[in-house]
């Protein structure tokens, strides 16, 4: 099992109404899944758990064999950086570093994932920059000086590179339009190591729903209710 | 830190070149002002001494410390009396004294005061600039190098002292005095002095009585009724301290008697002895002032200028300490978006605070060094108006042991930014992955 939850409860201190329980939640190794939900249905607070960001009340959460409740904020921060893999909404790329260094961001707070990396590191980014269809001029480039289309590709082989056990991703097609969105999710898709690597797309668009091996609703699986 | 961590570093720099560039040009100003505060203190300080570095003591008539150093070597202030020749050759006489250079005041020459006095005071208090200087006729004048530079004066020129030290004096105009020698600059008030025989000092008045000119002499008569300045006090020619002294003998000091007595010691532990025993001469009432002790005083009555220094530089560090906060709080805020994508990828919060605190000492370096740079730069102006300007020049324009004191900014900048690093570490904890701004 990649990613399992029991009895997992969680509410934002002082902030009053809003909290929910997932009763039991499993997710297996190799397969991928969409989380669909609306807008301020706690997707994102969802996600936000999964990483370690932030943390339950109570319950259970294991990433990968590991129990996230166990352990220390430094601990999760390094777990976060070796285990876990993010494609984010607003795709968070350093728009003054060059693509290649963006891409390399995803090895460089995660050294055993690294060192997964048989063979050269930066060679590696590039095998992996042209599989996600990044032009090879473009490797040196700021990822500031990129279309979005771009981007969501650095985006994605950052998150990608080294292997993670998890790739966790929030509303990732946001910005795209559909020829595009779904060149992404082809691209995506035939990079994952399907043996091992399991991923989570968080999105509110059900047209998504056909690129997934199982697609969850957030109301399904999570319980809200008041501040306890 | 590995190196992508260390090009994070050093790129995220970059790509804030220009804002950062500013901080630092104003981190380094305070910086300068820091150091240029306790440069010029300590050189104002190292010059004044510099003047009587060579001088044991100074005899003048009975008056203060201060006022007696004031005058006599830094032209400040009125000479209270008058030294007799008498005094003067016992002063001489005192088996302690290696030599001794009567000093004459009183005249002027365009704003610039007149000393008359011997060649002692090129070979013996000047000794480390001019040693070699000496008069050759009774009418020759030897100027400092402010004089020259600022009258336009060579050697060959022919200038006209003035009776008194105001503009509103009668002038010697009768009997014109021949630029000898020019000076190298020597770093004291002595730069602005023109300098002439004591034996043209005493002919030059002669005829004179209460400021006003009542019988004029031509220069031939001077020269054949005045002894020729003597050269026996330059260091070629003389082989040990007896002989100085010896010499110093027979020299005359006319009648009127001179304002002041620069003494030099055959050994400085008699320096206290000397000086009781010219303060208990019963013939007159003379005071001998050790140069060092009058200066300690004058530091100490201007102390309150001293503290208002000190006061001014730690408000400096202060301000120094509170724009480097400043800056890492804007930087922070600048950095949250960045440092939360870090954090969300993996990075440690020591990775984050590291980035924060590498970043600070980066620039906090950078401005000490900048600082520094303009310091000097502060510091060479400030050591040629010191010099232009009141004649006083310090050894050496810039102090690195005050730059030095600068780099203990740099721990004291990490220690004051480590609350805004970690601040931000928290922040990127809040911030999640979710991060849009």
């Amino acid at each position: 099992m990649s990613i399992a939850i029991k009895n997992l409860s969680f509410n934002y201190r002082g902030a009053e109404g809003f909290a929910f329980h997932i009763p039991e939640l499993q997710l297996s190794r190799g397969r991928t899944y969409l989380l669909l939900g609306p807008s301020g249905s706690g997707k994102s607070t969802f996600l936000n758990l999964l990483a370690g960001i932030l943390q339950p009340q109570c319950g259970s959460l294991e990433i990968a064999g590991q129990n996230m409740t166990d352990i220390g904020v430094a601990q999760m921060d390094r777990f976060r950086g070796e285990h876990i893999g993010f494609i984010f909404q607003s795709l968070n790329l350093i728009p003054w570093l060059s693509v290649k260094d963006n891409i390399a961001l995803g090895l460089a707070f995660a050294p055993k994932r690294r060192q997964s990396i048989s063979g050269d590191v930066g060679q590696a980014i590039e095998e992996l920059a042209q599989a996600m269809n990044i032009e090879a001029t473009l490797m040196a480039t700021p990822a500031g000086q990129l279309s979005i289309g771009q981007q969501q590709r650095v985006a994605a082989a950052r998150s990608l590179i080294g292997a993670p056990d998890v790739i966790l991703a929030d509303e990732p097609s946001s910005a795209l339009d559909e020829a595009n969105t779904k060149a992404f999710f082809d691209l995506l898709m035939a990079r994952l190591d399907r043996a091992r690597q399991t991923l989570l797309v968080v999105s509110h668009d059900t047209r998504l729903a056909g690129y997934f091996d199982e697609v969850l609703s957030i109301e399904n699986i999570i319980r809200q209710g008041a501040t306890s | 830190m590995n190196r992508l961590v260390a090009n994070l570093l050093a790129q995220s720099i970059l790509d804030r070149r220009f804002s950062l560039s500013l901080i630092v040009l104003a981190l380094a100003a305070a910086v300068a002002l820091y150091i240029s505060v306790q440069n010029i203190q300590r050189m104002t300080r190292a010059s004044f001494e510099n003047s009587v570095a060579n001088v044991d003591l100074v005899v003048s008539a009975r008056s203060s410390d201060i006022q007696i150093l004031l005058n006599s070597v830094f032209g400040i202030g009125q000479t209270t009396g008058l030294v007799s020749a008498q005094s003067v050759v016992n002063i001489a006489d005192l088996p302690q004294v290696a030599w001794h250079v009567p000093v004459s005041l009183g005249d002027s020459h365009r704003g610039f005061r007149v000393i008359g006095t011997n060649n002692g005071m090129f070979t013996r208090v000047l000794k480390d600039s001019n040693g070699k200087a000496a008069f050759g006729n009774v009418l020759d004048a030897i100027i400092g190098a402010d004089v020259a530079t600022a009258l336009g004066y060579a050697q060959g020129d022919a200038i006209v002292l003035q009776h008194g030290v105001g503009d509103y004096g009668a002038a010697h105009d009768d009997l014109p005095f021949r630029i000898h020698e020019v000076l190298v600059r020597s770093g004291t008030p002595f730069d602005r002095a023109v300098f002439i025989p004591l034996e043209a000092s005493e002919a030059i008045h002669r005829g004179w009585r209460g400021g006003q000119k009542l019988m004029s002499m031509t220069p031939d008569q001077v020269e054949k009724t005045t002894p020729a300045p003597r050269h026996d006090e330059h260091p070629d020619e003389h082989h040990h301290e007896e002989e100085d002294h010896d010499d110093d003998d027979k020299h005359a000091h006319g009648p009127g008697g001179i304002d002041a007595v620069f003494v030099g010691l055959k050994e400085k532990r008699t320096l206290v002895q000397v000086q009781r025993r010219i303060t208990d001469y019963e013939v007159e009432a003379l005071t001998a002032v050790i140069p060092g002790v009058a200066l300690a005083s004058i530091w100490q009555i201007i102390g309150f200028v001293d503290r208002g220094f000190m006061a001014i530089n730690i408000l400096i560090i202060g301000l120094v300490l509170l724009s480097m906060v400043a800056m890492t709080v804007l930087s922070a805020d600048n950095r949250r978006r960045e440092m939360a994508i870090f954090r969300a990828l993996g990075a440690a919060p020591r990775v984050l605070v590291g980035l924060m605190i590498g970043e600070a000492f980066l620039l906090s370096l950078a401005s000490v060094v900048v600082g520094i740079a303009f310091a000097m730069g502060l510091s060479t102006v400030a050591h040629n108006i010191m010099s232009a300007r009141f004649g006083l020049m310090a050894e050496t324009s810039f102090y690195m042991s005050d730059a030095w004191l600068a780099f203990y900014l740099i721990p004291a900048a990490l220690i004051a930014n480590l609350v805004p690093a970690i601040r931000l570490y928290r922040n990127s904890i809040n911030d999640g992955i979710m991060v849009r701004r």
